[in-house]
Order: structure tokens, then sequence, then C-alpha cells
């Protein structure tokens, strides 16, 4: 794992090689990143928390620095250099705790992390993800190109739709 | 401070606001000053691009984030020229009879705001989507639902031109989606309403709204704002604020109305929701055509609704509990998956409620309930089942244990999903149907207004949102909304 910590790395900088290894048990491909994959990994995060109130900010670099604590202590080092099955075992458990507050800092250390890889706008293209804004069209295809729908297991819609004059029910 | 004068001023463009704005075109157009003014900014079609993380942030308080205090549930509201129908997927229907026969307020009757819902189905091209534009997600969903014993229904949806891109919820790039910033709000600017973007309503008291206008962000999507940034005093005699459920909750909470209403910013429900995913052994094609074609009403029953839907990287990615390989293997099997997303019909509580924080930010309290939780379970269970009806080959389920379900389990989802799983905090619970805060009801010591919106001893104030909600609406809100809104426009109407 390359890659320097400092205050010029935004409000991470000085958690930064803890939250990165711990993205990489969260979603084990990062660590395939190119240094470009990282710098874009990372200017996600950074953007992301910038734009988070103040007292948000702080908690997170909190908790980072405490789960390092936790490591130290359970697994007798920091995350950034943790043997990644117990780096992985490690974070499971607290995933689960029994603490709210604990179960709580987790999800939103891993939901940047996630956002860090599946933001990128490379990742859409590793996972198959191929939305386009012209839609059915992008993949040269028509909407009537798709077969029929059989039908089975839908009931009569209980909606207003245009033009219909009738009377209304509604699904109560 | 700049001083502006008008007859009416509507906070908020969207369903309510929006619809509110056209109907005082008889105002404008008899030479009366109508304004609304708007948060979010003023977007074009061209700016919807589908990058999921810019468009979030562009269009979504805390870019979709918006988290409850209890740090357990993310709430999704939009800011923008039309509020949230510029995100919503287009689902319109009416309110059910049993839930406003339930809401019991005095002298709002079922038939009346279905004959108003009526005038918006019509204005805003509500229909059902022909069968060739159904695509393998929605497909599935249907065969599911038959193999393991449901009614599917097919939602009327208001979109024009629909090309299918999928990217609804961050913004159709195709001007398909006909929203309030589609039909109502031109219409209105037409007619000479002014609508001002980018304008952030502060306070509101008798017979003015304070007003700050916010530039431009460098570089970011949408058009300047149509005032000079900076603080604007609007006085007008009527003011109607439909910034929905957590916005007008807020803003009246911050203009000192709390202490004349207890209620107020009390009983939010949201419609607590988890995102499900089940692997196929083929491409299911979820990433293209309209998203969300069909639901399952399980609501009067068991107090759930699993609606078809389609994510993008991220939001798929974190509402996938657990991390690390088996995490992994589904996000890898993006286009494999087929997606429902599953609704909670939560009950009005005290406790749930939208506050102000220090700095005049809305704050949301909100706590799970067991009887919740388990409408939630038993909306994973039936979810698990139509998956494997539909033959998914793997299921992943928030509160089942273990989470990810294979086919050989389709026996056992009673015993795998359970109320025992869901841990707040660890399975990702989100919301987009925010109501309530303003509830509608009698009098001020159990209501902020009556059936027309307007204000418990505040006369010159109305409310024409989501927030009037007594209880949830048990299914997607937006027609409700209109009607709602339609009635308050007439009762300003006739007021003037």
């Amino acid at each position: 794992m390359a890659g320097s910590s400092g205050d010029t790395r935004g409000t991470l900088g000085p958690v930064w090689e803890t939250f990165r290894a711990i993205a990489c048990v969260v979603v084990p491909a990062s660590e395939e990143l190119d240094a470009d994959g990282w710098a874009g990994f990372e200017r996600i995060v950074q953007s992301a928390l910038a734009a988070r109130p103040e007292g948000i900010r702080r908690r997170i670099v909190l908790f980072v620095r405490a789960l390092d604590a936790m490591a130290r202590l359970r697994l007798g080092s920091g995350l950034a250099s943790a043997e990644p099955l117990a780096a992985r075992r490690f974070l499971e458990g607290i995933e689960r705790s029994r603490v709210s507050l604990v179960r709580r800092g987790f999800w939103g250390v891993r939901t940047l992390a996630l956002m860090g890889y599946y933001g990128r706008p490379e990742a859409a293209s590793e996972i198959g993800y191929a939305a386009h804004p012209d839609g059915w069209s992008a993949r040269g295809l028509s909407a009537g190109a798709w077969p029929t729908r059989s039908g089975q297991g839908t009931a009569e819609p209980n909606v207003m739709v245009a033009g219909d004059e009738g009377e209304t029910s509604t699904d109560a | 401070m700049h001083e502006v004068v008008a007859d009416v001023v509507v906070v908020g463009s969207g369903a309510g606001g929006g619809t509110v704005a056209q109907r005082l075109v008889p105002l404008a157009e008899r030479g009366r000053k109508v304004i609304v003014v708007e948060q979010g900014p003023r977007f074009r079609d061209r700016d919807f691009d589908g990058n999921e993380l810019r468009m979030a942030r562009a269009l979504y308080a805390d870019a979709g984030g918006f988290l409850n205090e209890e740090g357990t549930l993310t709430l999704a509201f939009a800011r923008a020229y039309g509020g949230s129908t510029v995100v919503y997927t287009g689902t319109s229907l009416p309110p059910p009879e049993r839930v406003v026969r339930q809401w019991a307020v005095p002298g709002l009757a079922h038939d009346d705001l279905v004959r108003r819902a009526r005038r918006y189905v019509g204005e805003n091209n509500v229909h059902l989507l022909p069968d060739e534009e159904i695509n393998e997600n929605n497909r599935l969903f249907v065969g599911g639902c038959g193999a393991a014993g449901y009614s599917a229904h097919q939602f009327p949806v208001n979109v024009k031109g629909c090309r299918g891109s999928s990217l609804c919820n961050l913004g159709c790039p195709n001007g398909a989606k006909q929203g309030t910033h589609k039909v109502q709000l031109p219409s209105a600017e037409a007619a000479g309403v002014e609508v001002v973007t980018r304008a952030e309503a502060i306070r509101v008291e008798p017979g003015a709204v304070v007003v700050r206008v916010h530039p431009s962000e460098v570089g970011g999507p949408g058009t300047p704002p149509e005032w000079e940034p900076g603080s604007y005093r609007i006085r007008a005699p009527k003011i109607v604020v439909a910034g929905g459920a957590i916005g007008s909750s807020a803003l009246l909470l911050r203009s000192g109305l709390g202490s004349g209403l207890p209620v107020l910013g009390r009983g939010l429900t949201v419609h607590p929701a988890l995102i499900l995913v089940g692997e196929h052994d083929h491409d299911v094609s979820n990433d293209v055509g309209h998203p969300k074609s069909f639901y399952v009403d399980r609501a009067a029953d068991e107090g759930f609704l699993l609606e078809t839907c389609t994510y993008f990287p991220f939001v798929t990615a974190k509402s996938l509990t657990g991390f690390g390989p088996a995490h992994e293997r589904f996000m890898r099997a993006f286009p494999r998956l087929q997606m429902i997303l599953v609704l909670a019909c939560d009950r009005a509580l005290h406790r749930n409620r939208v506050t102000v924080a220090r700095d005049g930010r809305p704050a949301v309290h909100y706590a799970f309930t067991p009887e919740l939780v388990r409408r939630l379970a038993a909306a994973n269970r039936a979810s698990a089942r139509i998956f494997f009806g539909a033959g998914a080959l793997r299921v992943h389920a928030p509160l089942a244990d273990p989470q990810v379900l294979d086919a050989k389990d389709a026996q056992r989802v009673d015993e795998l999903v359970a109320p025992s799983n869901f841990q707040p905090g660890r399975c990702s619970v989100s919301a987009a149907h925010l109501q309530g805060g303003c509830r509608m009801g009698l009098d001020a010591a159990e209501s902020v207004t009556d059936s027309w919106g307007r204000v418990h001893g505040h006369p010159w104030l109305r409310v024409a949102d989501a927030s009037l909600f007594p209880d949830a609406i048990q299914i997607n809100p937006y027609l409700t909304i209109m009607a709602l809104a339609d009635r308050v426009a007439e009762g300003v109407l006739a007021d003037m």
C-alpha cells in the first residue's frame, strides 16, 4: 500500500492509511487499483466528506482512530499492517457489535469506502452497469424488441389513468 | 435586506408547491403577484447526465445521505425546480380509501381527493406502460409473484416519450417524466407566476417570508438564480408552505410557531425501505427501461409494499448489508441482479419528529418499533419467495441469517428470515416517502392545520405538501399530495 498521509489529504488525511486498509477489506478489489484509481477513490471520499457537517467529519476521523486502537488491542497491530483475513474477521465483529454506536460508526466508514470504489466511473463498467441516457436505443434495441410479458401473477390494476372517466377504486 | 411585495408567496415547487403555483394562475391573470421560492436550482434536461454521485449531490439534501439523529436511517429528498417530482419514478396512484378514512380528518373526504387527483392524472399524462416497454427486471417480478402467490399490480406512471434510460432517480435526461417541473410550473410561469430558484426560506412571519438567494456553485449544474444572491423579505398577505415534510416542519419551527402548535414536527412517517437483490443466471436488463413498473400491495394485510426498482452502483453497494468477498460477489453480478424495494408502512408516533438544530438545519428523530421491524421481516420473506419464484439462484435479504440465501433455502425462508436479525446501524435503511409533521386535524392541540391546510391560529399561513398527512399514506404519495395541494390552492383563491 503506497501513499502518504498529511493534512493536504483533507478530512481523512491524519488517518488515511488506516482508512485505506479498511477500504481494502470492505472492497477487496480495491487492492487492484493503480495510483490513478486510488487518486479517484480518494477524491470522491474527500469531496463527500467536505460537503458534510463538521460534526460528522470529526466523528468519522475519531471512529477510524478508535477502530485502529481496538485492532491494536485485538490483533496486536494496526489495521494498515494487519493480516487481511484477521482484519476482515475483526471488522465483521465490529459490524455486528452489540453497541449501536459502534455499528453506526462502522456503517459510516463502510459507506465511504463503498462510495470511493463504486462511485468511480470506471467501476460501472467493471461490474457491468451500463445505464445510458439514450436507454433502449443505446443498446441498439427498441423497447418493442422485448418479448411480451406472460401476465402470470398480474392482477387487474386498481388505478386511474389518463382518459379513464369511469369510477375509481383504490387499493384498499 | 431587499424588500419585495407580492400577494401570495409559495415556498417550495414540488408536487405540493408546483400544484399550488399552477392553481393560482387566475390570480396572476388578474394582475396579482404570485411568487414561488424554491431552495434548489432549475435544471435543464442536459444537466441530468446520469453520473450517480454528481447528480445525487446536485439534487438531494446531503447528497441523498441525510441521516436521522440516531444514525440508523438515510432520508432522500430533492431540492430542485419541481422538488422531488424531478427524482421520483413518476408513479401516480390515488390515495387508498381505507387510509383516508383512518386519517379521520374532519372535512376531508376520500371522494374529494380522488376527484382532484383525476385532474392531474390527465394533465400529467398518467398511464400504464405498454407491454413492450416493460424490462426483464419487472417481468421477473411479475413471474415471481405468480409463482409465489402474490398479486402484482402495474404502476400508472406519468412519462411522455420515455426512452428507458432507467435514470429516473437522478433526473430524467430526456425530459420524459411529467413532474411539476414539466407541467405545472412552466404553465404557471407562462401565465405570470414568478419562480425564484436557489432561494432558501429562512423563516416566515405574519405577512412575510425571509429568503436567502444563493449563488450558483462554480461549475455545478443548473441555471443561475433569477434574483441577485442576497437576503430578501417578501411581503405578502398569504403564504403557502410546501417544502416537504422535513422542510415545512423545520421552517415553521424556525419561525417560532411551535409554541402554539404542540404537535408541529411530530408524527413523521417515512415508509422505511430496504433494497433486496436476487441473482439470476442470466442478464436481467435492470439498467435499461422504466425501473418501477409493478408492485405488490400488502399494506392492509401485512403492513408492507414491494416495488420493482433499479439503483445505481454506489446506492446498491451501500444497500447490501455486509462487506468483503460476499458483498463484492453480488456487486460483480450486477447485470444479473433482480431488485425489489421493500417499503414498510410505519405509523405516526409522537416521538418520531422533525426538530431544528442550533444552526437552523432540520434534524430528524426516528426510531424503529418492534412492529415496524416485524413488517420489514415479513416483506423480506415475501421478496425472497418472489425472487426464488422468478428463478433466482441466490438472494440477499438483510433480515436473514445468513443474509445470503441459496435456492436450496427457498423452503426455509420463514425460518431464516426473522425480526431478531435486524440491527439498526447495520442494515441500510433508507426512506424517500417523507410524510407528516404538519398534520391536518381539528384543532391546535392535536394537529397543525385544518383540512384545507390552514395553520391553526395563523390565518395568513397554509401548508400544502406531504407534511399534512396525519399518518402514512401506505402507497406512493405524489398524487395525494397534488390533490391536497389543489384543495389548499382553492382555499387561497377563495380568500383572495
